[in-house]
């Protein structure tokens, strides 16, 4: 009986290592282990053996079992490997050389996409402009300190004798009396533009981009100014992002306001990064009636908001990137430019 | 402007039940923005707070309580401000425009009020414990009993205090008045200035300046450990003033932070009552009792009117009218209303700040709360305009395309060391021009990444300026690139792809430019309009010696070149002839010659590609077909010995 069992193991071994196809090696189990197959009737004999033997042809039966089943499976690697063409899908990927766009241009993009999409309009309003733009028409008075020469980088050039001092504009909102003075309301303009500020440390550097959002209408009032300025916060941060109006002031907007949007690390319970749950984003407030008259708009009849924030800070408070130096955003450092 | 408030020091002024935290949180809320609260070693909460430069008046202990006093009870904190008592202390003494004791003549523009009070015999000595408390709460170093109520009562009341030493004042005699050009004066930190016009200083008998007034008194008139009489001086400065002092000398100090903003006239005679009050008790000094007092035009009062409809259209919702009244009375207005018309009567600590109804919109809306403002978005009419859309969706093609074609975009500082236009202050000498070219930051950023061994390709779209006549500069958007260690053909390439892709229909010429090799600078034109170049830049721009390729274009120019009219071509049904041929090229013969001269043989050769150099054999990839028929093997060879012959006599090229 023990014989049998090692016959029909070496048939089955003979037969395996001759077989050539997967649908041969189907059949070899079947004619082995199938209701009906020889090893399945071997091991019914069991019943057949002398009980002194039984034991023994027990672990025979096990051992043939299990060296058939091991071939049958080296053989049907074996089978498959050879049926298909060889190919390793782990070998690393050769990337392709795709440039860089900056991060700021990034910025620019996806800020302009979301105010367009509320009906502004964007434009873009000169570096270099005259003092009347920049601040006289903006309601600053003639001894501000924003107009001081520590403050503001002034052109060596003549002076118009109707605009003033020419200068590089400290903030897009010169872009305001130009939008106002060239276009009747309803206003609503999304001005991003260079800007530029004497100064240079760690958080600053003299050059940076601003986006000015200006609307003027008829009955427009800090509840819009809340609502446009909710309505980008959760556009570009995340729509569980919220915002708050804090006092400020600035001369050409009253009331003016400091905005903070909810910080996303702490979810405004109040962490390292934010101030007890808030990020501050910029500056914004209602028109001041003074600016809307210099550029020949009836503050009795239309009333406006803007706001003036970083296109750098925005953009490095939604990358979550904490870049330690503002100036490594104007680095040309390649190995800065790629991670920016 | 920031200041350090200690909670402690507040609630002497202010009853309440808040705790820091409520206190920080709704005051950032409605009124000055406190910053951070820190915990002192004491157990104390120290308040790190942010005031708006308009207001001056919350700057200080007295200020901030003020403004709680005002913003808790909207939270359901009762807060109470607790009064200074000054009228109480002045009681005792007279206000004179003039005194035995001193003798001043003044320049009112420079000082719109003066006041001084001698107190004698005073005991120079350690200051009592809640005074040192506050200062080193605030990083004050204490000094003396003196000196340091001068600084407290600063942080109390937002007013700079002085105190002179009398004795060194020469026969009580001083002159208010404006720096002469070269005058000196030094002061009480041992510091020597030589002072410009337009400072406001004080000159004492002997023609010495004694004081460098609002930003810090003088080393020949300071109160030190012997000084037995001392005159506490207490003045309203002209803000212009003691800004430009402070900022040409560099003395930001705290006085000099507060003054150049603009202070309240009403507050000097608080400084002088509290400084009255605290150097009696603290130094057994006897003031006299005549206060010199010189102000020539007291605060009268100020008006300012609007109407309900006009707050609440600004605000955007509707307050009602007692409301209104309840939060202007808290902030220390007055208020009568006639129907629903409102008159608002200013304090003097108000009245820089307070104009128009705009003003009392803002008071009325921050204390109402802006939280609690609806957000909503506007309805009513879109804009009418013609938007420049295009421009910004054509600069935006532009970047994309250079990404893909592996261009690394960077922003240079417009501001370098030349260019067309000059700064009047610039930061240095390295960025003293506004830029008339990119080339310069592109050439200096290969330089900078001497690190980076590879291929390197930058670009930028920036402004260059351009100066024009009794003009502001013109700012002409330019696009440049740069690329190191590649080939002319693939940089071309990629130049190329770049223009078809934005489907512009140009002409190219080559022409020689500043800054490129010679012979090796290709000029664009679209028309007969210059609108860009590229090519090899010399080597001795490089710091390493070797050439870069540049290109450069006119973004508008480009923009509005002329465009390949782009019409569907039906597919061609008879099948192309293709050969490759290969022409042994004479030395010094332009390759793009060549071509243009094969593809005017026939109007049937459609492609004419260059696909193989090796030394000066070319391989030309040409491609012949007919809209018409297949064209037979007998027509090609036509056509191709035609081409031959054209090379072989205009060019001396042969086959093989």
């Amino acid at each position: 009986m023990k014989e049998d069992l090692i016959n029909i193991k070496n048939q089955a071994i003979a037969r395996i290592s001759d077989c050539q196809s997967l649908n041969e090696l189907e059949e070899i189990r079947i004619d082995l282990f199938g209701r009906s197959g020889i090893f399945t009737n071997a091991s019914k004999n069991i019943t057949k053996v002398a009980t002194e033997d039984r034991k023994q042809y027990g672990i025979t039966l096990n051992e043939v079992k299990t060296t058939i089943l091991d071939l049958l499976t080296e053989k049907k690697n074996h089978i498959n490997s050879n049926v298909r063409t060889w190919f390793d899908p782990t070998i690393p990927g050769e990337k392709q050389d795709l440039g860089h766009l900056h991060m700021v241009t990034n910025a620019i993009n996806e800020i302009s996409e979301v105010f367009t999409k509320i009906g502004f309009t964007r434009v873009r309003y000169p570096e270099v402009e005259y003092d009347y733009f920049a601040f006289g028409a903006l309601n600053f008075p003639d001894n501000h300190p924003a107009r001081d020469d520590w403050e503001t980088f002034f052109v060596e050039a003549p002076a118009s004798s109707q605009y003033g001092p020419m200068l590089l504009t400290p903030h897009t909102s010169s872009g305001q009396i130009r939008e106002m003075l060239a276009n009747k309301p309803p206003i609503r303009m999304i001005n991003i533009a260079k800007c530029y500020r004497r100064q240079m440390d760690v958080s600053h550097y003299p050059m940076f981009h601003q986006f000015e959002g200006l609307v003027v209408d008829k009955n427009i009032s800090i509840t819009h100014l809340r609502g446009t300025i909710d309505y980008f916060a959760k556009n570009f941060f995340g729509e569980n992002r919220t915002t708050r109006l804090r006092p400020y002031h600035f001369q050409f907007t009253e009331p003016s306001f400091e905005v903070d949007i909810s910080c996303n690390v702490c979810s405004g319970k109040g962490c390292k990064l934010c101030k007890e749950g808030w990020l501050e984003i910029g500056g914004a407030g209602m028109v001041h009636p003074n600016v809307l008259k210099n550029c020949g708009v009836d503050p009795k009849k239309y009333s406006g908001f803007a706001f003036g924030w970083g296109v750098e800070r925005v953009s490095m408070m939604k990358s979550g990137l904490s870049i330690p130096d503002i100036r490594l955003l104007y680095s040309s450092d390649l190995r800065v430019l790629k991670q920016l | 402007m920031d200041l350090v408030i200690p909670d402690k020091h507040l609630r002497k002024y202010l009853d309440t039940k808040a705790t820091p935290a409520e206190l920080a949180k709704y005051l950032s809320l409605c009124g000055p923005s406190i910053e951070r609260t820190k915990k002192y070693k004491d157990g104390d909460s120290l308040y790190q707070i942010e005031i708006t430069t308009n207001r001056t008046d919350s700057a200080s202990i007295y200020g901030v309580a003020r403004e709680a006093g005002a913003i808790l009870p909207r939270f359901g904190i009762s807060a109470k401000l607790k009064s200074l008592d000054t009228n109480k202390i002045l009681s005792k003494y007279t206000l004179r425009k003039s005194v035995n004791y001193l003798d001043v003549v003044l320049d009112k523009k420079l000082c719109p009020r003066f006041t001084a009070v001698l107190i004698e015999n005073v005991t120079v000595k350690e200051s009592p414990g809640e005074i040192k408390d506050l200062l080193e709460k605030t990083n004050l170093r204490p000094i003396n009993n003196i000196v340091d109520i001068s600084n407290y009562i600063m942080h109390l009341i937002g007013q700079p205090v002085h105190t002179f030493d009398y004795d060194k004042i020469e026969s009580g005699r001083m002159i208010l008045r404006e720096s002469k050009k070269n005058e000196t004066v030094k002061t009480l930190d041992g510091k020597e200035f030589e002072l410009d016009a337009g400072n406001i200083v004080i000159q004492g008998a002997s023609g010495d300046l004694i004081d460098l007034c609002g930003i810090m008194g003088g080393e020949n008139s300071k109160v030190d450990e012997n000084t037995k009489n001392i005159l506490l001086f207490v003045q309203n400065y002209n803000k212009h003033y003691i800004r430009k002092t402070s900022m040409n000398l560099g003395i930001r100090s705290e006085a000099a932070v507060l003054f150049e903003k603009g202070l309240d006239s009403e507050n000097v005679l608080n400084g002088i009552a509290l400084g009255i009050k605290l150097i009696e008790k603290t130094s057994n000094g006897k003031p006299r009792k005549d206060i010199l007092d010189i102000y020539p035009n007291p605060y009268k009062g100020k008006v300012v009117k609007t109407d309900l409809i006009t707050l609440n259209k600004i605000i955007g919702i509707e307050i009602p009218k007692q409301d209104i009244t309840k939060y202007l009375i808290s902030l220390g207005f007055k208020v009568i209303w006639e129907k629903d018309n409102l008159e608002v009567s200013v304090p003097s600590f108000r009245s820089e700040d307070i104009d128009i109804p705009e003003d009392i919109a803002e008071e009325v809306a921050r204390i109402y709360g802006y939280h609690n403002l609806p957000p909503v978005l506007m309805a009513g009419d879109l804009p009418n305009k013609v938007s420049n859309a295009d421009e910004f969706a054509f600069e935006n093609k532009v970047k994309q395309t250079l990404k893909a074609l592996s261009g690394i975009e960077v922003y240079n500082l417009s501001l370098t060391e030349n260019g067309d236009i000059k700064l009047k202050n610039p930061l240095g000498a390295d960025t003293e021009y506004l830029r008339s070219n990119l080339q310069n930051s592109l050439v200096a950023n290969i330089n900078y990444n001497t690190q980076e061994k590879g291929y390197i390709h930058l670009f930028e779209v920036a402004n260059v300026y351009i100066p024009r006549k009794n003009d502001l500069p013109e700012e002409r958007l330019v696009l440049s690139g740069i690329v190191k260690e590649s080939t002319y053909r693939k940089d071309k390439g990629l130049v190329q792809t770049l223009l078809n892709e934005l489907n512009i229909d140009y002409k190219e010429v080559p022409e020689d430019g500043k800054n490129f090799k010679p012979n090796q600078r290709i000029a664009i034109y679209s028309g007969k309009i210059l609108i860009g170049e590229y090519g090899n830049l010399e080597n001795s721009l490089f710091e390493d010696n070797n050439s870069c390729f540049y290109y450069s274009f006119e973004m508008k120019k480009l923009m509005t070149a002329k465009k390949i009219e782009r019409k569907y071509q039906e597919i061609n049904k008879f099948p192309p002839q293709v050969e490759d041929i290969t022409l042994t090229v004479p030395e010094r013969t332009y390759i793009g010659v060549i071509i243009e001269e094969i593809y005017k043989v026939s109007e049937f050769i459609k492609a004419v590609t260059l696909t193989d150099v090796y030394e000066n054999k070319n391989t030309f990839n040409i491609k012949y077909q007919s809209g018409e028929k297949t064209l037979e093997d007998k027509e090609v060879e036509e056509i191709r010995n035609k081409v031959m012959n054209i090379l072989s006599s205009k060019f001396g090229i042969k086959v093989g």
